[in-house]
């Protein structure tokens, strides 16, 4: 049993949940629930994220905008939906997902289905405190071609290279932006105003593309 | 990189959580759990018990020991057993309990169930940070005739009257001893060894009866 509690995330991990149980989980707390799970063959992690993480959350989906929007590149969000597949015995709610190079294939869906929808192609996992999941396993196991993960002071992305992650320096949906890019925003967010934060941001873009 | 918090408790609260799915947590996660469920009408509260929840608990439980010993009273330790019952659509894992009074009706039995067998007659709980349910009604409806509550500084003895807890000043279970008395000695475990303090118990005790 792992304990984790923090100002950025707060961690239950149960044990020895089967498949059934995890699913009947996520009916019954339906759509609203607040916290998070990531499960993995029988351990379930429930996250409760604090203000620390939600904020930088909500910064990286602003910035995922405005670069689709600039970049002129249509998205689909599907923010902290259930990514499962019942065949790999796992499943995953990322902070934010985005299906970009596959959009048109899940255009006006409502629902998503992992075992015959194709998975998002962008997650993003803001991870202060440690996780007690693999979540790099349940995501190459449900095919996410792209992770960018912020662990609280150091922000990678990766790239799904034959079922492994492989850090990457430039982005597989947004090719003209390098990690160390978007890690200079985000340490900005920290002490720049969002509003200011953002319009920097955009107008960076918007320097890259012309 | 992780901060140390200093809550005794961390709580984990998930709404909506059918009957089934609680029974089904229950099988799954078995008897080495760690983190303790409360389950009131569809709100599950996951505790998981930090260091300072942890060690009173131990105290409780070895002073309620020695002064069994001192009384030669007879007991059965249920510990933190789940106590549930599906029509009342309610379930508990104390800190502590123990049949007393109703020792006699679960001897030798290495099972329980409370459709037909009693509710045990003393209950300890400790919650040092706010519960998010409602422990005194779960209690009341298990039918748990005394329940000891500690929130880190005071102790607290209550007696089921009529589906209500009331508080008392002397225990029902143990007569000799009041609220004022164990509260003195949980006090003392904050700042003394612990053998020093089982045996100055004892000690108190014996001098009480002879």
């Amino acid at each position: 049993m792992l304990v984790k509690s923090t100002s950025a995330e707060q961690r239950t991990v149960l044990h020895n949940i089967s498949w059934e149980t995890f699913e009947a989980l996520l009916r019954d707390t339906g759509e609203d629930r607040g916290s998070r799970f990531a499960y993995d063959c029988g351990v379930l992690e429930i996250m409760t994220p604090l203000f620390e993480h939600e904020n930088l959350k909500i910064q990286f989906g602003r910035f995922i905008l405005v670069l689709a929007e600039e970049l002129e590149i249509e998205i689909r969000s599907a923010g902290s939906t259930t990514l499962k597949r019942k065949i790999s015995k796992r499943g995953i709610e990322p902070d934010t997902c985005y299906y970009i190079q596959s959009e048109s294939r899940v255009r006006g869906r409502m629902t998503l289905n992992l075992e015959t929808d194709p998975p998002p192609d962008l997650a993003i996992e803001i991870d202060i405190t440690s996780s007690s999941v693999n979540k790099f396993g349940i995501y190459s196991a449900l095919g996410v071609t792209e992770l960018w993960r912020y662990d609280g002071q150091n922000f990678k992305f990766y790239q799904l290279i034959e079922g492994q992650y492989i850090e990457c320096k430039f982005s597989i949906a947004f090719p003209i932006i390098s990690v160390s890019e978007i890690s200079r925003f985000i340490e900005q967010s920290k002490s720049m105003g969002e509003i200011a934060l953002l319009k920097s941001f955009r107008a960076w873009v918007r320097g890259k593309i012309s | 990189m992780l901060v140390k918090s200093n809550l005794a408790e961390q709580r984990t609260v998930l709404h909506n959580v059918s009957w089934e799915t609680f029974e089904a947590l229950l099988r799954d996660t078995g008897e080495d759990r760690g983190s303790l469920f409360a389950y009131d009408c569809g709100v599950l509260e996951i505790m998981t018990p930090l260091f300072e929840h942890e060690n009173p608990k131990i105290q409780f439980d070895r002073l309620i020991f020695a002064l069994a010993v001192e009384l030669k009273t007879k007991i059965r330790s249920a510990g933190s057993t789940t106590l549930k019952r599906k029509t009342i659509t309610k379930g508990i894992e104390p800190d502590t309990c123990y049949y007393i009074q109703n020792e006699p009706a679960i001897r030798g039995k290495q099972e329980l169930d409370l459709k037909t067998d009693p509710a045990p007659d003393l209950a300890v709980e400790i919650d040092i940070t706010s519960s998010s349910v409602n422990k005194f009604n779960i209690y009341a409806a298990l039918g748990v005739g005394e329940l000891w509550r500690y929130n880190g500084d005071i102790l607290k003895f209550y007696q089921l009257v009529e589906s209500q807890y009331i508080e008392i000043k002397f225990s029902i279970v143990f007569p000799l001893i009041s609220v004022s008395d164990m509260n003195r000695f949980i006090q003392q475990s904050k700042t003394m060894d612990e053998i020093d303090l089982v045996q100055s118990f004892s000690a108190w005790v014996r001098a009480k009866i002879g």
